[in-house]
């Protein structure tokens, strides 16, 4: 009886104490399917012929001259510079003052669709991160229990052998012998304990992980205007790399994805970038946090969108000042502007 | 086998023949200097200001206020709502909104407008045209300050993830190293017992347990370092409260810096949000070393940071950023109450 324990303990503590697959209960699926977003149908329908891919001329249009190159650069991305440079021609004019505002009006609401692109693809990222953070609670909740109980056992083994061998003073044969299992069995219970970890299938199919390491245009995942955003050279970076390019070096120099060119690099990579698969704690952790970081370069959208808008309705304000005619009170406005 | 005083004592010397005082105190110096606080190299990527960079708005033209474009006199711009009539039939908050992004003249121009009759006039149009764009730019202020911050909190988390896995790692190790010693020096022991060999089992013994004891102590007091930098800081603004902040958006620092209509019992959102970083215990406890230390840290341009003041950092950062997005509730409030007084002059 006592070999058949011997035999199974070591057994037990390489196959059950060190990793072990839990089960994934029914709501990691369900959920998924929450998070992504219901109509997809009119999301890349054009409103007008105004929104197409803009030539050079396009570029050095009227609006270079009146807009900064932050509000060029994102009526460019939202592909209404046309509008923009049709509004700047309409403004120089001072004609038809219902045309102006009809143009502006215009501008606003795509300013405002494309807030609400990025509000929507950052809604669907956060839903997918607390998809990832629920499992890794549970992950993480059975791994400390398991880890706590493997060191108790080991501090009491170790304390009851000490009691033993030391507390009773006797020293005999089979005192010594439990003398030495009770040290191996103290070595096995409390190493294992470090390196316990439970893992579970996590099924990710709509990754937006995967297209953004991929590189590859995908509407299906990205808002055309977003993707633009975030693939075209960005001046917020010194090497005018896009955001997409410096988030994917940011992974790397980061070491998320394990040291280049490891086994654990390529196994690392085929979960994160795949449809999913089994997860332990700190890869949940780290597609969690890759998440975020995405969500976080997205974001940034929103400042480029505040600039384009507070300049249309700075030229709207200043156009009004210039017809009421309020010299003083203009040129005010253009040292504010120009500090 | 009976174990004797004598003879435990004695044999600790014959254990260890070369080792002299100057070789324990070197390894004594060598655990306890590198055993429990490292000072980390930042990495490439956190060395340069790229990543800072990224997370700065471009902000232009941000100082220039809407409502001093809107018409003289200009010496209204300085306090836009002292003096002017107070818009008639819309709630605290979203009084507070339009005061915000500065639109309380328009609100009472619409109001007046309104109140002629004339409910499908050009001016009431361009009126009405010019409040939501004014709350359109509101609504990207915030979106755009929050994109800011939580850029900044990721950077931070990033930077405290790298420590922690360090910290874990180091924990880890030692904490096995000291349960590995224990147990070969108990299987030592207990094999030197069976040889008969007395000394060396009380050698191993002692030794052994000292060793494991060192370990484990070490591995409750692992601390890993890193130097942050952040010239721009959003949490020193609000600590200083300045009157005009270069940091944050007009509109949005005119909300957080506010005394709120009676919701707020005389307080400002900025002195709520210093409130409860205090209180839950962010910046240490009140008067103590931890305290003058994270102060003089978190709201400075940067220094050499542990894990829990990045922690810390992170979690202040998203306290801002979630306040700062408590100003939708309000200019929802605003665009809410504007459709209604439409439909009922309608």
């Amino acid at each position: 009886m006592p070999k058949f324990v011997w035999l199974l303990l070591p057994l037990y503590l390489s196959a059950n104490g060190c990793t072990s697959t839990l089960p994934p209960p029914k709501s990691t699926y369900t959920f998924d399917r929450g998070c992504t977003p219901r109509e997809a149908t009119f999301k890349n329908m054009p409103f007008s012929n105004a929104e197409t891919a803009p030539s050079e001329a396009t570029r050095d249009g009227e609006a270079k001259k009146y807009y900064s190159p932050i509000a060029l650069h994102i009526a460019d991305v939202m592909q209404v510079l046309p509008l923009l440079n049709r509004l700047a021609l309409l403004e120089r004019a001072h004609e038809d003052a219902a045309e102006v505002e009809r143009v502006r009006q215009k501008l606003l609401n795509m300013v405002q669709l494309a807030a609400l692109e990025v509000s929507s693809l950052v809604a669907e990222l956060e839903c997918e991160v607390h998809r990832a953070d629920e499992v890794q609670d549970r992950l993480k909740d059975i791994q400390f229990t398991r880890s706590m109980s493997q060191t108790l056992l080991a501090i009491v083994i170790g304390g009851f052998i000490d009691a033993i061998t030391g507390g009773f003073n006797i020293a005999t044969g089979a005192i010594n012998v439990i003398s030495v299992t009770g040290g191996t069995l103290e070595i096995l219970f409390g190493a294992s304990a470090n390196f316990t970890k439970v893992r579970q299938e996590f099924r990710h199919p709509h990754n937006h992980l995967e297209r953004i390491w991929n590189g590859d245009v995908s509407r299906e995942y990205y808002p055309p205007r977003v993707w633009r955003f975030l693939t075209w050279p960005s001046s917020r970076d010194q090497e005018g790399r896009s955001l997409r390019d410096v988030l994917v070096a940011t992974w790397q120099e980061e070491g998320r994805l394990g040291k280049p060119g490891s086994r654990r690099e390529q196994e690392r990579k085929s979960l994160l970038f795949g449809s999913g698969g089994i997860y332990d704690a700190d890869d949940l952790h780290i597609r969690e946090a890759m998440l975020q970081q995405l969500e976080s370069i997205i974001q940034l959208m929103h400042q480029d969108l505040e600039t384009l808008t507070r300049e249309l309705l700075i030229h709207q304000a200043m156009e009004e000042a210039m017809e009421h005619s309020a010299l003083p009170h203009f040129q005010a406005i253009q040292r504010t502007a120009s500090t | 086998m009976k174990k004797d005083a004598a003879t435990t004592r004695s044999p600790l010397s014959s254990a260890f023949p070369k080792t002299g005082p100057p070789l324990h105190s070197a390894v004594i110096l060598a655990l306890l200097l590198s055993g429990c606080s490292r000072l980390l190299q930042p990495t490439d990527h956190e060395k340069s200001i790229s990543f800072e960079l990224r997370c700065m708005p471009p902000s232009v033209y941000r100082g220039v206020s809407l409502a001093m474009l809107d018409g003289p006199p200009i010496e209204k711009s300085a306090a836009p709502t002292e003096g002017f009539p107070e818009p008639k039939g819309f709630s605290d908050r979203a009084l507070d909104a339009a005061y915000a992004i500065q639109a309380l003249s328009l609100l009472s121009e619409l109001h007046a407008v309104q109140q002629k009759g004339d409910a499908d006039s050009i001016t009431l149009l361009s009126i009405r045209e010019k409040l939501i764009g004014r709350v359109l730019l509101g609504i990207e202020e915030v979106n755009s300050l929050a994109a800011e911050i939580e850029c900044q909190a990721d950077r931070v988390n990033q930077v405290a993830d790298r420590l922690q896995d360090e910290n874990a790692d180091r924990v880890r190790y030692e904490t096995l190293g000291a349960i590995v010693v224990a147990g070969a020096a108990a299987v030592a022991s207990g094999g030197a017992a069976l040889a008969g060999l007395t000394a060396l089992e009380a050698a191993t013994a002692i030794g052994g347990g000292t060793v494991a004891a060192g370990l484990g102590t070490l591995a409750l007091f692992v601390e890993t370092r890193q130097e942050y930098r952040h010239p721009r800081n959003l949490l020193r603004e609000i600590w200083q409260g300045p009157r005009t902040s270069r940091l944050f958006p007009p509109s949005v620092w005119r909300y957080l810096t506010r005394q709120g209509r009676g919701k707020l019992n005389g307080h400002t959102y900025r002195t709520e949000l210093i409130k409860s970083w205090q209180q839950e215990g962010r910046l240490g406890e009140p008067g103590s070393d931890i305290e003058h230390k994270r102060v003089a840290l978190l709201f400075s341009d940067g220094g050499v940071y542990e894990l829990q003041d990045l922690r810390a950092r992170a979690e202040m950062l998203e306290l801002l950023a979630g306040l700062v997005k408590l100003m939708h509730q309000d200019l929802e409030m605003l665009v809410r109450q504007v459709l209604i007084q439409d439909a009922l002059v309608r």
